[in-house]
């Protein structure tokens, strides 16, 4: 019995590494699809993207709108989408950004409307469930984007008036509403934010923000980052060195830096894989060692089988699907382990990821099939053993 | 009926046993004599076909065991042999009646409740059916392995010592039953044992000698 526990922690640690990879790149990509280069502030490029994309670091500081503005002129850059971090709500991101953003990951509204006044949110469906909001419920930002940061005052009070439906990628995980809320929270004084003053000849609209006046504010406004689009694959080659030499904003390629993540991580994941085969390595000997025990404590009973009839193939057949059944416990109990692991972490850092326990793959029916393979391959050898018992021998002796 | 001529078994040390020929007629019994190490349990074991051996031939109802295969034996032995050894060697992980259950399966038979239920019955010990094999008394051990050798109708029942730790009554009984047993089923029925009391409730005597080992 201890061994079939033993044989299932094997196996869960290499599901879970499984499922976890498979769902990490999963996640990566899902969410990093769409968007060849973020631009922000100066600083670590991993750090950027993991902020502006996956929403797990830290922004690495703001750009001016202005200049983000001018970058959008630029004749590579088809589709821009600005992003305004710096709050959240019990855990939760809130992301100022734009239309452009739903875009990107092809969000659809599964439940009442867009954001489009100042205060108005919609959530992602995973960020809706975690808080357990619904449409019309209100609620106060909090400073910053770790838990227990101060609460903004009664001015910066959001309204949910959508909820996304469910994507897979980090959108799910989100508040998302416009960036002159996440302005407006933080002004110093709430009256200064500026909308759009009909009939003034020096108003120069935003192509980033709609309604915004760039004008008015001498280009003091900020944002954190702006997600990209190439137009054609010859931005790749000119505008990410355009940007890191000619102007205050640095620019960081998704691909470059998740490859340069993976690689990373990969030597952990290694290691840790390694240790998993080492478990299930013992685990099998252990077995092995459990099946001849039992099998010498059981010497007697498998001679006077014989005795009785029993012909050798018989009893090797048995023992054989003895072994397969330990094997195949082990590796289902394996299974559920792991499954039960992924839960676990994805309880633990629910809004970093979309890790989720529930999910089957087809590979995981090739771990049994191996898994109840190996079992038999285990119990060959007391088998076999015991296929050259002398039956007379052993019923003489003690 | 059973013959056997001419049986000799070599061991791995070099030594040799040779053995007296036996001719048993239908429903026949014979007691198997002699002394510790003159190889009564191995006579006993090569009739039922559990040791293989260099010379002779052992012939049951007219078949010849010494020319079957090995899974061909071990049919014919399941059918047709019915064995008890020194120790009862019943297996503890089942009950008193899926012991006896068992060797009608292992022999290719249908499992046969009534049977089984009528033989723990003719043996006394109908009450212990259900019982744990851990549970049960000396006696009440032997009679189950007996009942287990006798649940297929043998024609040849080899006992190997079945009275070496009972006291006279129990003995007597034992040796009664099975006489009575292999009664039932015209069986020949062959007790290797160097108990005196045994030896006297039997006309038909084999008697093995320790120095048929010098012909070697």
């Amino acid at each position: 019995m201890l061994n079939t526990v033993l044989f299932g922690l094997g196996v869960g640690i290499i599901v879970f590494l499984m499922i976890a990879q498979k769902q990490l790149a999963g996640n990566l990509t899902s969410s990093g699809k769409g968007i060849d280069l973020v631009v922000g502030a100066k600083g670590s490029p991993m750090q950027l993207i993991l902020s502006s994309i996956y929403q797990i670091d830290y922004p690495t500081g703001n750009i001016s709108l202005l200049e983000a503005e001018q970058l959008t002129k630029n004749r590579f850059v088809k589709k821009a989408v600005p992003l305004a971090l710096g709050d959240a709500y019990n855990g939760v991101r809130i992301v100022g950004t734009t239309a452009g953003y739903l875009e990107l990951y092809n969000a659809d509204i599964s439940d009442g409307k867009a954001w489009s006044g100042e205060m108005e949110v919609c959530l992602g469906s995973a960020a809706a469930e975690k808080l357990g909001m619904k449409l019309g419920d209100e609620f106060v930002g909090q400073h910053g984007l770790a838990n227990g940061g101060y609460d903004h005052d009664e001015h910066g009070k959001f309204k949910v008036v959508g909820i996304l439906a469910e994507t897979g990628a980090i959108i799910d995980q989100l508040i998302l509403t416009n960036i002159q809320a996440v302005w407006m929270v933080h002004e110093e004084e709430h009256n200064e934010v500026e909308v759009l003053a009909a009939d003034s000849d020096t108003i120069l609209l935003s192509k980033l923000i709609p309604s915004v006046n760039l004008n008015s504010e001498d280009s003091t406004r900020e944002i954190t980052s702006l997600l990209v689009q190439y137009r054609s694959p010859m931005g790749a080659m000119q505008l990410p060195r355009y940007i890191n030499q000619k102007t205050n904003m640095q620019a960081a390629s998704p691909t470059f830096e998740m490859a340069r993540l993976l690689t990373l991580v990969g030597v952990g994941v290694d290691v840790f894989e390694g240790f998993a085969y080492i478990i299930l390595c013992v685990a099998l000997l252990s077995v092995l060692m459990a099946i001849y025990n039992a099998l010498k404590d059981r010497k007697h009973d498998l001679a006077v089988m014989r005795a009785l009839g029993a012909s050798k193939s018989l009893l090797f057949r048995s023992i054989i699907s003895e072994g397969m059944m330990i094997a195949f416990l082990g590796t289902v109990l394996g299974l559920i382990f792991g499954h039960a692991m992924i839960a676990g972490v994805a309880s633990y850092m629910q809004n970093a990821s979309n890790f989720s326990g529930a999910v089957f793959y087809l590979e995981e029916v090739i771990v049994v099939i191996l898994g109840t393979l190996v079992g038999v391959l285990v119990a060959v050898v007391p088998a076999y053993s015991l296929y050259r018992v002398d039956v007379s021998k052993t019923l003489t002796q003690d | 009926m059973l013959s056997t001529v001419g049986v000799s078994k070599k061991f791995d040390k070099g030594e040799s046993l040779f053995f007296p020929d036996i001719a048993l007629e239908n429903g026949e019994h014979g007691v198997l004599l002699g002394q510790s190490g003159t190889g009564k349990t191995t006579l006993l074991h090569a009739i039922g076909g559990l040791i293989s051996c260099e010379s002779g031939s052992i012939v049951l109802n007219g078949e010849n065991l010494f020319k079957m295969n090995q899974t061909k034996m071990d049919v014919f032995r399941g059918r047709h042999i019915g064995l008890i050894f020194q120790k009862n060697y019943l297996i503890s992980a089942l009950n008193v009646y899926d012991n006896i259950a068992l060797a009608q399966r292992l022999a290719g038979e249908k499992e046969d409740a009534a049977l089984i239920k009528n033989i723990l019955e003719e043996l006394n010990i109908g009450d212990k059916w259900k019982s744990n094999i851990n549970t049960l008394s000396h006696g009440q051990a032997q009679r189950v392995a007996i009942a287990r050798a006798m649940i297929n109708k043998p024609q040849l029942i080899l006992a190997d010592e079945p009275t070496a730790s009972l006291d006279d009554q129990h003995a007597t009984t034992v040796i009664d039953m099975l006489k009575s047993q292999a009664k039932k089923n015209n069986a020949n029925l062959i007790i290797a044992t160097h108990d005196q009391r045994v030896k006297e409730m039997f006309s038909h005597q084999i008697i093995l000698r320790s120095d048929e080992h010098a012909q070697a």
